[in-house]
């Protein structure tokens, strides 16, 4: 198995990802990796602004996979969720990529929400979020809801995402967002 | 009363609430494991002492780096909470205090200023502390 370590190194840095992991994100974790990209991008004089989006949009990604993905640890749905996140550079730019698996069925309510959020202009988020802030939080959200749409502020480019089915129950969701 | 006094954590600010000289600084990250089991004893404390601080003259310091959209909710419930005591007679000025090179920061606080119908909070930018 190790020697295909070296293929996977450079596979890896051929996109331009310096960060990856793999596993459950409960909030220790989520900490961590938070705190590493922000010391490697302040050693790094990242812009505070670049640098300040990058932590939020990482956060609030690594939160939705807490709280959505269907993958568990022990298959225990009070658990917490598992996913993949990879940091990125694109040009002068940072990306965030997060993947997790989500039952099939809740595929559609969650593409509808990302396209409603691609097609708003800066102004329109801004509102977006204001009013949906001011709102109580959906039955079945056990974030603020906001998540997305503080995800879809702090980007510099419209979100990219794509679903892929895996078996008859679940499909493999990865989102993107470039900061 | 008490003061209340809060150690910052990697992921909570740190509560300094001086009652005795009516001064309270809300400083550093939000994202809470638990958001109302962090905030629910900031809101019992600042509820008592609203209703025992008659005409004192009251200064808030919010500077936070960076808060979560769960928090961002909480503080829309604490600015709603400063403007119906002001609503009320209380005297409570706020500062916004935010980072200079991060412009998102500002207008963060302005978001919230928006929402205030008797409060002028106060911006002032300061150059970014380690």
């Amino acid at each position: 198995m190790i020697d295909i370590i070296y293929e996977c190194i450079h596979d890896l840095k051929k996109e331009n990802i310096f960060f990856y992991y793999n596993g459950i994100f409960p909030h220790e974790v989520t900490t961590e990796i938070a705190e590493i990209i922000l010391t490697k991008t302040k050693l790094e004089y990242v812009k505070t602004i670049t640098r300040n989006r990058l932590f939020s949009v990482i956060v609030e990604q690594m939160q939705n996979m807490y709280y959505y993905s269907d993958k568990h640890l022990n298959g225990s749905e009070t658990s917490a969720g598992e996913g993949t996140i990879m940091v990125g550079y694109e040009g002068a730019h940072y990306f965030v990529i997060c993947a997790n698996l989500i039952e099939t069925k809740k595929i559609n309510p969650l593409r509808k929400k990302i396209l409603e959020l691609k097609g708003m202009s800066r102004d329109q988020l801004k509102e977006y979020y204001n009013y949906r802030r001011k709102q109580k939080s959906e039955i079945d959200s056990k974030g603020a809801s906001l998540g997305l749409i503080e995800i879809a502020r702090r980007s510099s480019k419209p979100l990219e995402f794509c679903f892929k089915e895996i078996d008859s129950k679940y499909s493999f969701f990865t989102l993107k967002t470039t900061v | 009363m008490d003061n209340l006094f809060i150690n910052r954590t990697k992921t909570t600010p740190e509560i300094n609430f001086d009652c005795s000289h009516h001064v309270l600084n809300i400083t550093g990250k939000s994202y809470p494991e638990n958001i109302s089991e962090f905030y629910g004893p900031i809101f019992a404390w600042l509820e008592e002492y609203l209703s025992l601080v008659d005409s004192k003259s009251i200064t808030i310091n919010i500077h936070l780096t960076y808060f979560n959209s769960t928090s961002s909710k909480v503080l829309l419930d604490l600015f709603d909470l400063l403007d119906e005591a002001v609503d009320d007679g209380k005297h409570i000025s706020i500062n916004w205090i935010y980072d200079e090179d991060d412009p998102d920061a500002l207008e963060f606080g302005e978001e919230f200023q928006d929402n205030l119908e008797h409060i002028q909070m106060v911006f002032t930018g300061k150059a970014e502390s380690q």
